[in-house]
């Protein structure tokens, strides 16, 4: 099974995010609950939980890109 | 109270990379450390960034308020009256409402009904919170009812350096000023000047982007993808200038009349509701006293004369569009 990684919504006003660092690569193996990437905000840097455990299949926003909050990142393969 | 004199040249000083968020909050900052007058009251401000402030100065000067605009207002105007120098956080501007006869019957009429006897200096930070489904009741642009107030002032910076500059501005002329700050612009990184005295001055719009072909005024958070656009058409050879008005009131019509002048056309991209919005203030303005240099209908491009859907999906074709911006242009040349 296949599981979205979501950029998280973090507080009123807030609907875009930028990934400052994956700290997993393709390929890895991930843990439900583990931090796996770091993501700004105008307010606040904001750490990103992986939502099942499994391998990181896919990256989606890479270092650098600005998506809206809710927008898939990245897919954990079960 | 006296009018602070304003510096009117930007500061040549070091500068320091920063969100408009984080300029914000620094220009509350410096003018809360260089005058022991001002104070911070709204809803949730030591909760949003305010931190920071309940840190440097207590809770004696960022006051937490219940949830009761019209009463805080007041308050705050009351004590403006009396020599402070308050900024009052209405959080969401479509709350403003709920402040409104205090802002228009008291705090903007107040000089007017006492001969020039009191000085009302306060500012009104009223944050457009207008797209991520808000809805209806919280997403509004209300700018264009109080422009239509005398005694206001109205700023609408779109860069950090300008949300610093102004604010610090508005804390310091002695007149209500009302800063509406679009939520879309809190992330965007620029160059801000670390000189506590670099001021903006209120009154004066910015060319953001040199251009001969079409003139383009874009307010508050529509500089976003009107810059996109601008981008793209300027890939085709399309050149538009981008002027930000930075203030709405008193609008700075020099500015405007020296580039339509120059391209002949003239556009303005707003997310306010088309009917009597800055667009239709300004499109007077430039009928009565520019209309020889026009070689084409103004245009406007704004949003529509209906509430801001909760529906995503209907909400993503509300505000204007790069796309929406580019056919806008396309139709003036």
């Amino acid at each position: 099974m296949t599981t979205e990684v979501i950029m998280p919504s973090s507080g009123m006003g807030i609907e875009e995010a930028t990934v400052v660092k994956w700290l997993k690569n393709v390929g890895d193996q991930v843990n439900e609950g583990e931090v796996i990437a770091e993501v700004e905000t105008a307010k606040a840097t904001v750490e990103v939980e992986a939502p099942a455990s499994g391998t990181l299949a896919s990256i989606v926003a890479d270092e650098g890109a600005t998506v809206e909050v809710n927008a898939v990142i990245g897919m954990i393969e079960e | 109270m006296e009018n602070l004199k304003q510096k009117t040249e930007p500061a040549t000083g070091a500068s320091v990379q920063m969100t408009y968020l984080d300029a914000l909050m620094q220009a509350q900052f410096e003018e809360m450390e260089r005058d022991e007058r001002v104070f911070l009251m709204g809803e949730d401000i030591s909760v949003y960034g305010g931190d920071k402030l309940v840190e440097r100065f207590g809770k004696n000067r960022v006051w937490n308020m219940p949830i009761s605009e019209g009463s805080f207002t007041g308050l705050g105007i009351g004590a403006a009256i009396n020599g402070s120098r308050p900024i009052v956080d209405l959080s969401i501007a479509s709350f403003v409402y709920l402040a409104s006869d205090q802002i228009i019957n008291q705090a903007a009429k107040l000089r007017y009904m006492t001969g020039g006897q009191i000085d009302i200096p306060i500012v009104f930070r009223c944050c457009m919170f207008s797209v991520g489904s808000k809805a209806a009741q919280h997403a509004d642009r209300p700018y264009p009812f109080f422009m239509n107030v005398p005694g206001l002032k109205i700023i609408s910076p779109t860069s950090p350096a300008d949300i610093k500059g102004l604010m610090k501005s508005a804390v310091r002329d002695g007149n209500p000023v009302l800063v509406f700050e679009d939520t879309r612009l809190w992330p965007l990184k620029g160059d801000v000047p670390t000189d506590p005295d670099f001021l903006v001055p209120i009154g004066k719009a910015d060319i953001k982007r040199e251009g001969t072909d079409v003139t383009l005024i874009a307010i508050a958070g529509a500089i976003r993808p009107t810059m996109e656009a601008v981008n793209a058409l300027s890939a085709e050879g399309i050149s538009v200038e981008v002027i930000d008005p930075r203030t709405l009131k008193p609008l700075d019509h020099q500015t405007f009349k020296k580039s339509v002048a120059k391209t002949g056309r003239l556009l303005i991209v707003e997310n306010a509701h088309q009917v009597c919005n800055v667009g239709s203030e300004i499109s007077a303005v430039m009928a009565e006293e520019a209309f020889d240099l026009l070689k084409k209908p103004i245009l406007r491009v704004c949003a529509p004369d209906i509430h801001v859907p909760f529906s995503p999906a209907l909400e993503k074709d509300f505000f204007p569009s790069k796309n929406d911006i580019i056919a806008a242009v396309r139709r003036l040349l």
